[in-house]
């Protein structure tokens, strides 16, 4: 089964710069550029070969629609209740992220588990993934 | 393209017509397959198609076409894979599309309509 990493992300050169990094690694990206497509994705694939999920904090619920609040939040939450890690990548900045922080703390208390990581200030995908690998190697 | 040249992939949720498939498109080209929805992205990933025909209703008012979901997200995915795969669009409906093969005319004579793409 070939092993598949989920990566949300809008903005079209970032999700082809993680997708890229993902594939160069030797595993298939599984892009998804909405909270929808994403949720689905995870759905379709928990059970077959995904091993991880890397993803942005702003993105649109679905096609056509524009960034709103912390739809990454919703994707933590979904890989959390999955077992499936999860590394939040965004080019939030840390002085004002604590929102974002504190929501994901949220999560984690209500599920009982962590996520991998959260990349702040830019949008660093080739530490997101080496975050996401050291957890796999663990 | 030649019809030898063509690798083409049919995707569609439903099995007797994935089967019926198989079998039209199998002797066509130099590989002619029918999948279902859910091992689709697997093989596309894996192999090298010229073509991609997925199977859906495309009306506006079906949010819950499978079909359309797949092929919205192939369309998204096949680039970052750096697959060159023509995407198509196929169903009953009457869509007049340059990219979408009607099933009937798809059965009757699929390597003519795959020519002019």
């Amino acid at each position: 089964m070939i092993k598949k990493i989920i990566v949300v992300e809008d903005k079209l050169e970032e999700l082809e710069k993680a997708c890229d990094l993902v594939m160069a690694k030797g595993f298939m990206p599984l892009a998804c550029s909405t909270n929808e497509d994403a949720v689905d994705t995870i759905k379709k694939y928990q059970d077959k070969g995904l091993v991880g999920i890397l993803t942005d904090l702003h993105f649109p619920v679905r096609e056509g629609g524009s960034p709103e609040g912390a739809s990454g939040a919703h994707i933590v939450l979904k890989s959390l209740e999955a077992d499936i890690p999860v590394v939040i990548c965004s080019d939030i900045d840390h002085h004002y992220a604590s929102w974002a922080t504190d929501l994901i703390g949220a999560i984690e208390k209500a599920t009982g588990k962590k996520v991998v990581g959260f990349v702040q200030d830019s949008k660093n995908w080739e530490r997101a993934l080496s975050l996401l690998f050291n957890e796999k190697e663990k | 393209m030649e019809k030898k040249d063509l690798k083409v992939l049919f995707v569609s949720e439903f099995q007797p017509i994935n089967w019926a498939m198989g079998k039209v498109i199998g002797d066509l080209f130099q590989i002619g397959e029918a999948c279902g929805i859910d091992e689709a992205e697997d093989r596309i990933f894996a192999r090298n198609y010229t073509h991609v025909v997925v199977m859906g209703e495309f009306r506006s008012d079906s949010s819950d076409d499978k079909g359309r979901k797949v092929y919205d997200l192939l369309k998204l995915r096949l680039p970052i894979w750096k697959k060159s795969a023509k995407l198509l669009r196929s169903g009953y409906s009457n869509i007049d599309d340059p990219d979408y093969i009607r099933l009937p005319f798809l059965i009757q004579d699929f390597s003519k309509f795959l020519s002019f793409h």
